[in-house]
């Protein structure tokens, strides 16, 4: 990427914390740094980047939109990690991350991750959730109720 | 529902405890963005892909108790024939506009199994939308083919990737300015099935006066979509009627007049009345123009190979009469059919000669 202007460093530095955790709820531990890397750096060199108000909110549909186009590449790698940590748990990378955790991620779709992240972690409302996303509040909605469904069924 | 949430919140918790370090800025700034598309990845992912079918096979034989962790969810495109699923061609359906997640749902529909080829591709259009494919929507194909899709690249968050619409209820956009109305049919990704055409007419050049279908209808991809806006006033035609006497024809906002000889100016009156309950003229100045009389009260309706033709008709008689125009593509079977108030059939014209 080269050199990255100062207040892009700061900014980086300030939210690459929370960027990690939604990268890795998007796509997984192992994809969330590749999938946090590219994006942020496609974002910095973007010119439409120094006209952006909202930097942060940016960033997360930043990674939301690279994770949903990579959808099928993040689906196979999960297929793989799910069964590396059923066979062979002390070989998975990173250490930590439960077999049940993974399939159930698995099962979701990339929207109804970045929708549970938001409403679970951010403890952000609906309406809030579709903002963030640039959904409407009835895709969330529905999201959130499918997703609801599917780790009821995956995390009981 | 409490207790789901906490299962919920836990889940996030046990999976956000995994994620690895941020990166610090040095391995950002080292870091080049994958291309897009990434042909070797995915010469690598397909690899991975057919290696996980042999695996999961072998490991789903041995641990049959386990059967949903270790099956790959995205399973290889499914052979045909398939037991149930004729074997006729297929027409290749409408991704453009979709999400590729709705793309993919359709792509690998029972009895369809096509392939999505997904590439990325700069675009100003909503992120994450298909902005294109190959082949085109209505190509014939065959079970398990390949379809190259194009993804809106993901470019930046100041166009909404909400706003790519597969179905749309048409909105009312008479009264709308050309580039309002342009702006509404961009938004949706209609591209090449929604046309803007102008016509020859009125005192403010540049409104929408008239769209087909009518507002409110509900339209998806693939559904063409006219929309008229005023351009300047002209005369599109002539004619001679039983008399000998010629009339021009002229376009107005709104519909069409018909004016008397060579005067031009809103003279639309004095013509007698019209024979028949309807004729029909084509020619003018653009191939595509069709117009006619109509004897009050009546309404006409234009097919051309079965598919409805947009029409405009003048909704107060004119001359004694009603007048109507419309722009038929060149080619096919023209049909004519002229209705009632009560919508019965008064006269049908079936292929009308050009």
């Amino acid at each position: 990427m080269g050199v990255m202007r100062a207040d892009d460093v700061e900014l980086y530095e300030k939210y690459a914390d929370e960027l990690i955790r939604f990268a890795t709820v998007l796509v997984g531990p192992s994809g969330a740094e590749d999938l946090l890397l590219d994006t942020v750096t496609r974002v910095f060199a973007s010119p439409r980047w120094s006209s952006v108000t909202n930097r942060r909110a940016y960033l997360y549909r930043a990674l939301y939109n690279r994770a949903a186009n990579e959808r099928r590449a993040t689906q196979r790698r999960l297929a793989r990690e799910v069964r590396a940590a059923a066979e062979a748990p002390a070989v998975v990378d990173p250490p930590g991350v439960d077999v049940d955790v993974l399939v159930a991620l698995r099962h979701l779709s990339v929207r109804q991750r970045a929708v549970v992240h938001l409403r679970y972690w951010h403890d952000l409302a609906a309406p809030d959730v579709a903002r963030a996303l640039d959904v409407s509040l009835r895709t969330v909605e529905r999201e959130l109720a499918a997703a609801q469904r599917i780790l009821q069924e995956h995390l009981s | 529902m409490n207790e789901l949430d906490g299962d919920i919140r836990r889940f996030l918790t046990r999976l956000t405890d995994a994620a690895p370090d941020a990166p610090d800025t040095a391995a950002l700034a080292d870091h080049t963005p994958s291309p897009p598309g990434r042909p070797v990845a995915r010469l690598v992912g397909i690899a991975a892909v057919l290696a996980l079918v042999v695996v999961g096979a072998v490991a789903l034989r041995q641990r049959t108790d386990e059967p949903s962790v270790g099956a790959p969810s995205t399973a290889a495109a499914p052979t045909y024939p398939v037991a149930g699923c004729a074997l006729v061609p297929l027409t290749v359906p409408i991704l453009v506009g979709r999400t590729l997640e709705e793309a993919e749902r359709v792509a690998g529909e029972p009895c369809t199994g096509l392939v999505l080829d997904v590439r990325q591709e700069p675009s100003e259009l909503p992120p994450g939308s298909v902005v294109g494919q190959e082949p085109q929507a209505g190509a014939q194909t065959k079970p398990g083919a390949s379809i190259v899709v194009y993804i809106a690249e993901a470019s930046g968050g100041a166009t909404s990737f909400a706003t790519c619409r597969y179905s749309v209820t048409m909105p009312d956009l008479v009264g709308l300015t050309r580039a309002q109305a342009e702006e509404n049919l961009r938004g949706w990704c209609f591209g090449g099935n929604a046309r803007v055409v102008e016509i020859p007419a009125g005192d403010e050049v540049g409104r929408v006066v008239n769209q087909s279908p009518a507002p409110g209808t509900p339209v998806q991809q693939g559904v063409d979509v006219i929309v008229s806006v005023t351009g300047a006033r002209q005369v599109v035609g002539s004619f001679t009627l039983g008399d000998g006497t010629r009339r021009d024809v002229e376009l107005v906002a709104g519909g069409i007049c018909i004016s008397r000889g060579d005067d031009l100016t809103r003279g639309c009156d004095g013509l007698p009345p019209v024979p028949s309950p309807v004729v029909v003229f084509f020619g003018g100045d653009g191939p595509q123009d069709m117009w006619g009389l109509l004897d009050p009260g009546l309404t006409v309706r234009v097919e051309r190979d079965g598919v409805a033709v947009p029409v405009q008709q003048t909704t107060e008689p004119v001359g004694g009469h009603l007048a109507f125009f419309g722009l038929v593509p060149a080619g096919g079977r023209v049909t004519v059919t002229v209705v009632d108030a009560s919508g019965a059939v008064v006269k049908r014209l079936d292929d009308v000669p050009r």
